[in-house]
């Protein structure tokens, strides 16, 4: 695994630099889902964790894989 | 070394812009533009830093640093933000409120009042542009336009308060195919603030164009019509003729007393129209409350979670949260949600459709109702009056059906039919996919 300074990044490496914005943008679908299509948060909230999972495995796929 | 994310100096930049635009549009509501799209600041941030990421993955570079804890609190900090400012702005109660606008508290009010009075022999209507502040318009006997405006300044001294005073002119036009009435204000770029109250008195018989307008408008005892085109708070008494509305950003739209149509389109957080004698047609988002009572006409309303089409509302109807409330309904009624809804439908006299995704419906019939209820996952509650004749179908996919009408309760799978096939009484159909149907006596 390269250190911060070790040149370019991997292809785990930037899937795991995208967990947090994937949530993110993930966290301001499900506002709006609830303010202007009717879906609450309290129904939805769950679809983070199962976002969340997916990149976990997509970096644990891309680590084994590659 | 890594290298720092472009997205806070953009941000910076657009967050500058929107300001600088809230500053030269005084209709703007940066609050309201707030409490309504904030999340699209979470979607295009984490959208940036994908894009970075990404970008700078497939070229081979070093993408910018890792979001971190930092990322994560100001995602919360946003999100606690956003949520508050979304549930006042939804609130009818909302904290701004209490803050009247009275933001400079150094020196004195000066007042500045101009009355100017113009005949209008023959005209039947009158455009109102870029009207501010508190305005008040009321029909009375005679054929002159009368306009009293109070401009209030608060200033250190009178001449600079008259100053700003008179950057707020009137200009009447003529010339037009209506008579024009136009509020004009220089552009200041600093200087005391110009507060406008005014009153305009106009013939009975006009129909009113107002465009621009923003602020607190109340319209009455008028023979004609009323288009507006604005945002602020409207109050709207005795009008005869149809009153169109096309409202941003609005606080309160409340109407009564009207001898034609009504139409809404746009923004409110509250709407209260009492006593129409036309159609209604209500359509738009934001609104955190909507009572309607004493329509003659049909009803159309669409809300962001709600349909509701009623072909006359002797009784009331009532929007707030995800409380649903229709009463004394006649005729035909069309009533659908989305979402978590607690519905209660009284006294229908008419066929009454309702269907709603998740929550509750509770149903009081009329002996003239027909009422087919229909809901995905959530509970039906019937209440009937057990000695007198009804007519009920219900069925229920997953969950049980409750008869708490007899002396002991009895429970039932899938359906079930009760009352005879006579021609008096309510007649009431229930489907239910997940949940339950109770029947209760009155």
């Amino acid at each position: 695994m390269p250190t911060p300074d070790s040149g370019s990044p991997n292809m785990a490496e930037t899937v795991s630099y995208l967990f947090i914005p994937v949530l993110i943008v993930t966290t301001g679908i499900l506002f709006l889902a609830d303010y202007h299509y009717g879906w609450t948060l309290e129904e939805t909230w769950p679809i983070l964790l199962i976002i969340g999972g997916l990149v976990k495995v997509t970096e644990h796929a891309v680590r084994v894989g590659g | 070394m890594q290298r720092r994310s472009l997205f806070a100096p953009i941000f910076l930049m657009a967050l500058g812009a929107v300001l600088l635009a809230a500053n030269l549009r005084s209709d703007l509501s940066i609050g309201l533009a707030f409490a309504t799209y904030w999340p699209w600041i979470l979607v295009i941030w984490g959208s940036f830093r994908m894009v970075e990421h990404v970008a700078a993955g497939v070229m081979g570079q070093r993408g910018p640093r890792r979001m971190g804890a930092g990322a994560v609190l100001l995602t919360i900090f946003l999100c606690f933000a956003g949520s508050i400012s979304h549930a006042f702005y939804q609130s009818e109660h909302g904290w701004w409120r209490f803050f009247p606008e009275s933001h400079e508290f150094f020196g004195e009010v000066f007042e500045f009042p101009l009355e100017q009075k113009w005949e209008v022999p023959g005209a039947t209507a009158l455009e109102l542009d870029g009207l501010r502040g508190t305005f008040r318009v009321r029909g009375t006997e005679g054929d002159s336009v009368n306009l009293m405006l109070k401009r209030s300044v608060q200033a250190l001294d009178r001449e600079s308060a008259q100053d700003a005073a008179d950057e707020v002119e009137v200009s009447f036009s003529d010339t037009g195919s209506n008579p024009t009435l136009a509020v004009l204000r220089r552009r200041r770029t600093s200087g005391p603030r110009v507060r406008e109250d005014l009153t305009l008195e106009v013939p009975r018989r006009f129909n009113l164009m107002i465009r621009d307008a923003s602020g607190d408008l109340r319209v009455s005892e008028l023979e004609g019509g009323v288009k507006f085109d604005g945002a602020g708070d409207l109050r709207l008494s005795t009008i005869d003729g149809p009153v169109e509305l096309k409202v941003r950003s609005s606080g309160r739209v409340e109407a009564s007393d009207l001898g034609s149509s009504f139409r809404l389109d746009g923004s409110s957080r509250h709407v209260d129209l009492d006593r129409v004698v036309g159609a209604v047609d209500i359509k738009g988002n934001l609104f955190a409350k909507v009572q309607l009572g004493g329509i003659d006409g049909p009803t159309s309303l669409e809300m962001r979670r709600t349909l509701a089409r009623i072909h006359a509302l002797p009784g009331r109807f009532e929007v707030e949260g995800n409380r649903v409330e229709l009463e004394g309904a006649s005729g035909a009624v069309q009533l659908e949600s989305k979402g978590t809804r607690q519905i209660r439908l009284n006294s229908a006299r008419g066929t009454s459709r309702i269907t709603s995704e998740r929550g509750k419906i509770e149903i009081e019939p009329a002996d003239t109702s027909e009422i087919h209820a229909e809901i995905d996952r959530g509970n039906i509650e019937v209440r009937l009056n057990p000695y007198r004749p009804f007519r009920l179908e219900a069925s229920v996919k997953n969950g049980d059906i409750v008869n708490r009408l007899a002396d002991d309760d009895e429970t039932f799978k899938g359906s079930l039919e009760l009352g005879g096939n006579g021609p008096d009484g309510p007649s009431i159909q229930l489907k239910v996919g997940r949940g339950k149907v109770t029947l209760k006596p009155i």
